[in-house]
């Protein structure tokens, strides 16, 4: 009994799929017939994840709003291209990732890293992450302090690759599958798997190297041996 | 550096069943559990073990610096609109534009120009212009020149027999 109410409860979700997809195409026609309004609720489905693809790239929220829009701009002029083969959400985050690679090629926004930059409070701060448990780490209301634990984080993603940022970004935080993230980077879901657990051990050698270099740094200042 | 400890490829099968199973307990919730031939790599691989054992720090760290992106502000979609739709302004304008057809017709004019002038040149080079051979050459260079009076006396000579052929 209770495997057939499972069963049923499959086929039904199965069935609210098929039908929000097949809603979606119908908006897609619409939209490439010239209706505003079928575009304007294409956009208002997809917009947060446009947000969070490209957020998950450039992280800052003046850059995110700007290329987002570009995106919808783009995705509005090219939709009579669109063919309907993929969903139109992956179309239009392939499009996202697009628009940030050439953003960041156009303002070449790669940051400079020292090794020992870091004051004695961002040491203290850094080396709290690795002594708290898992979860109990909490943001604080101060949005100063966020804004320099954000500082802190993203010197360390700085030193990883572009598109290594970008996935650890994803779906650490903001909830991308593995899945997801191969589809909207266009690279197969297995390299997704093996290149976030190198970029994972990556960013926590560098993380140690750098709270390590600037332990050294700080001690030689204080003239402590 | 990291890549440098072990093969990547060797590892790999490895490491896709390792981030399964590490994403897997942190999903979950619980203890990282691991098979016996995943366990009996990570004893020989200091790669992965790092990779195991950064998985969570990572995840730590990235969640207590950065937040998830908050959503469009208000007015956004207005603006992407009104993006739209000067946009098309522009394209509309391109496309009525008075000098439009002027402006096609003159690259239609540029394009047969230069294939003309290609045509010509070929048809230059191949049939009209004289093709000297070496020979020729040779023969031009060791031609005698004529002789040329060389005294007054020789010169009132030359012009009186000139005077004669006329």
């Amino acid at each position: 009994m209770d495997h057939v109410l499972k069963m049923g409860e499959k086929s039904g979700r199965a069935e609210v799929v098929e039908n929000a997809a097949a809603h979606e195409r119908q908006l897609v026609r619409r939209a490439q017939q010239g209706e505003v309004a079928a575009y304007e609720e294409l956009l208002a489905k997809n917009q947060q994840r446009v947000f969070s693809v490209v957020g998950g790239i450039l992280r800052r929220r003046e850059d995110i709003e700007d290329v987002a829009q570009q995106v919808f701009v783009k995705a509005y002029f090219s939709l009579k291209r669109f063919d309907l083969r993929s969903a139109f959400g992956t179309w239009l985050y392939k499009i996202a990732v697009n628009e940030c690679w050439d953003y960041l090629r156009k303002k070449k926004v790669r940051r400079l890293v020292y090794e020992a930059d870091m004051s004695e409070e961002q040491i203290r701060q850094l080396q709290g992450v690795s002594e708290q448990p898992f979860g109990a780490l909490r943001s604080p209301e101060d949005a100063s302090k966020r804004l320099e634990q954000r500082e802190l984080v993203e010197r360390l993603l700085s030193e990883l690759d572009e598109q290594d940022q970008a996935m650890l970004v994803m779906k650490e935080v903001e909830g991308f599958s593995v899945e997801e993230i191969g589809e909207t980077l266009g690279i197969n879901v297995n390299t997704v798997k093996v290149r976030l657990f190198r970029a994972r051990g990556r960013l926590v050698e560098i993380y140690r190297r750098r709270l390590k270099g600037a332990t050294v740094d700080s001690k030689s200042k204080s003239g402590n041996p | 550096m990291w890549n440098t400890k072990k093969n990547n490829t060797e590892c790999e099968p490895y490491e896709v069943r390792l981030a399964d199973a590490v994403d897997g307990a942190a999903e979950r919730g619980q203890d990282l559990s691991l098979g016996a031939d995943l366990a009996a790599h990570l004893a020989t691989c200091a790669n992965c073990r790092e990779g195991v054992e950064g998985a969570e720090l990572s995840r730590a760290l990235l969640r207590w610096g950065l937040e998830p992106t908050m959503g469009a502000r208000p007015g956004f979609m207005a603006r992407v609109f009104a993006a739209i739709r000067a946009e098309e302004e522009i394209q509309t304008a391109q496309k009525t534009s008075f000098w439009r057809p002027l402006e096609h017709l003159a690259s239609r004019v540029a394009l047969a120009a230069c294939a003309a002038v290609m045509v010509m040149s070929f048809y230059i080079y191949a049939f009209v212009a004289p093709h000297a051979t070496s020979q020729d050459v040779t023969e031009l260079v060791q031609q005698p020149d004529t002789q040329q009076p060389q005294t007054p006396d020789e010169v009132l000579i030359s012009l009186a027999e000139r005077a004669n052929v006329r």
